[in-house]
This record gives C-alpha cells, sequence and structure tokens, in this order.
C-alpha cells in the first residue's frame, strides 16, 4: 500500500508537481544519511553526499522503473554515490588472515554476540567496526540498522543473496577476530 | 541473526549524527534547481527537433519540386518579376519582420525579469 502511494507520488512528480519531491527527502533523509555516513566517516561530506543522493534521485526519476521499491532505488544511488566518493580517496583497510578466520567457528561468533548489555563489548564492537571495508560497513548498516531483508540488501548492493548471506556471516567474523586481536595485543 | 543485537546496538551508537536545521529545505531548493534546468533542457530539445524536422521537410519540398516536378518559378509565376521596387519591398518588409521580432523578444525578456522580480518580493 506505502509502496503504491509513493508510485503515484512519484508519477505526479515526473508530471510537474516537483514540490511533492519534499515527502520522500522527509521519509528517508535520515536512513540514507545513517547509511552514507557509515561508509564516509567524514561528517560534512556525508551530508553533501546524501544531498547529491536525492538531487541525483531527482534528475533519475524518469529512469525508476518500478521493478523494486523506491526506497532500495534510492539506496543503491546512495550506496553508489559513497563508494565513488571513497573510491577516490583510496582509503585502505587492513586485512586479516584468511587462517585466523577459517578456526573461527560459528558457534563462537554466535555465543560472543549474544551479550546484548555488555558494555564493554559494546564499545569494542564499535572500534571494530572501522576496520571494516565500506562494502562491509554498508552491509552491516542496511541489513542491522536498516532492517532491510537480505533480497534488498543484494539489490542495493548489487550482489547475489547467497553473496550477501556468505559476507555477513564473514563480517561477523571478522568482528570478532579483530576484537580478539586486540585483547591479544597482536595483529 | 535475532541474536546479533549488540551488533545492531552497536552500529547504532557509532554513528548517530543527525542532519543539520534546515537540511530539508536546502536540498528542495537544489532539487527546485535541477526542476528548472531539466525543463529548460527539454525546451531546447524540443525546440532543436522542431526546427531539424521543419529544415529537413523544407529541403525535401525543394528538392522534390525542383527534380521530381520539374518546378519553375519564371514559368509557374511569371508575374514575379525582379525588379528593383520588389526589391526594396522585399527590404522594408525584411526590416518590418526584424523590428517586430526584436520587440516580441524585448517583451518576453521584460515579462521574465517582472515575474521574477514579483517572485522575489512575495
Amino acid at each position: 500500500m506505502k509502496y503504491q502511494h509513493e508510485i503515484d507520488y512519484i508519477r505526479r512528480i515526473r508530471d510537474g508537481e516537483t514540490n511533492l519531491f519534499s515527502y520522500f527527502i522527509d521519509r528517508y533523509s535520515r536512513p540514507i544519511h545513517s547509511l552514507i555516513v557509515q561508509i564516509i566517516t567524514n561528517r560534512e561530506d556525508a551530508e553533501e553526499l546524501t544531498q547529491d543522493t536525492f538531487v541525483k534521485a531527482f534528475r533519475k526519476l524518469d529512469s525508476f522503473k518500478g521493478d523494486c521499491s523506491f526506497s532500495t532505488w534510492l539506496y543503491r544511488i546512495a550506496y553508489n554515490t559513497a563508494i565513488s566518493a571513497t573510491r577516490k580517496r583510496k582509503t585502505l583497510f587492513p586485512i586479516l588472515d584468511e587462517k585466523i578466520l577459517e578456526n573461527i567457528t560459528e558457534e563462537t561468533v554466535d555465543s560472543f554476540l549474544d551479550r546484548e548489555d555488555d558494555e564493554e563489548l559494546l564499545q569494542k564492537l564499535e572500534q571494530a567496526i572501522d576496520y571494516l571495508n565500506t562494502e562491509e560497513k554498508a552491509l552491516i548498516t542496511l541489513y542491522y540498522m536498516e532492517e532491510k531483508t537480505v533480497n534488498d540488501v543484494a539489490s542495493i548492493l548489487g550482489m547475489s543473496t547467497d553473496n550477501v548471506k556468505v559476507k555477513l556471516f564473514r563480517v561477523r567474523k571478522n568482528l570478532y577476530a579483530w576484537i580478539k586481536n586486540k585483547e591479544n595485543g597482536t595483529r | 541473526m535475532e541474536q546479533d543485537k549488540v551488533l545492531k546496538k552497536a552500529i547504532r551508537i557509532r554513528r548517530s549524527e543527525s542532519l543539520p536545521y534546515g537540511f530539508d529545505k536546502k536540498v528542495m531548493h537544489q532539487v527546485f534547481r535541477a526542476a528548472e534546468q531539466k525543463k529548460k533542457r527539454s525546451f531546447i530539445l524540443g525546440l532543436s527537433l522542431i526546427s531539424m524536422v521543419s529544415a529537413v521537410m523544407i529541403v525535401l519540398a525543394v528538392f522534390i519540386l525542383t527534380y521530381y516536378f520539374s518546378f519553375s518559378m519564371h514559368l509557374t509565376l511569371p508575374q514575379i518579376s525582379n525588379s528593383p521596387e520588389t526589391k526594396t519591398l522585399f527590404g522594408f518588409s525584411c526590416y518590418i519582420a526584424i523590428v517586430i521580432l526584436a520587440l516580441l523578444g524585448m517583451d518576453g525578456y521584460f515579462r521574465s525579469l517582472r515575474k521574477k522580480r514579483h517572485e522575489k518580493h512575495s
């Protein structure tokens, strides 16, 4: 129903009712900014890129076919805009040894991340997220924070659903490994 | 992934910055500017298309008349001659046409200027 309502708004904007676009800005500016700010750490840049995302979306509105929800389409634009900005800067991210990751079992990670009220773990996780690359940060933001489905995440990031699932498990393992590495004082 | 509540919490805490006041207005201003550019672009495109089609049609008409129907101005319309009188009349007509076009252009320009000023005040 909400989806249909947005389609109707898009049709009217295309017909010249530009002011209706404010609905989408009002509805999506915060989540879009949240996604960009996870990828781009600079606050001013993130704000500018959020702005660019909406202007790009407006310019490309004629190419929106409606084969996915407007939010998924908008998130895709935001992700691509943020990724293009990071490519220009050529940020390097640390990589973990594959052997370390292979030795970590799913059960270990599950029980590790099961402690909801552990403030120390929360702080460590916040720091460990910084070690993730841009794609991984976007992945966890969309899945955990924006509560997007695996299908939606796959559509936004241009991956297959299986790939998203694999990467999600890998990110959890990565976070566990970073925290453990820091605790042991090794890298 | 229901059990990853701590991870969800960490992501939320990590970047909880909000957008500045007036962000929506700023973006809408840019959107209106983009809409204006879009309108201008489509107008120019339409005008170019019409001009191109018109030019092609005129060329085609001249070509067909000359080569397929062997149209000759002197034979078909002998009353139109190239006398000095007609030349003066033609020159005068051109002058009037240019003056009218210039006046129309000035009228359009001043109207848009007035409209802009009116929008600024309101």
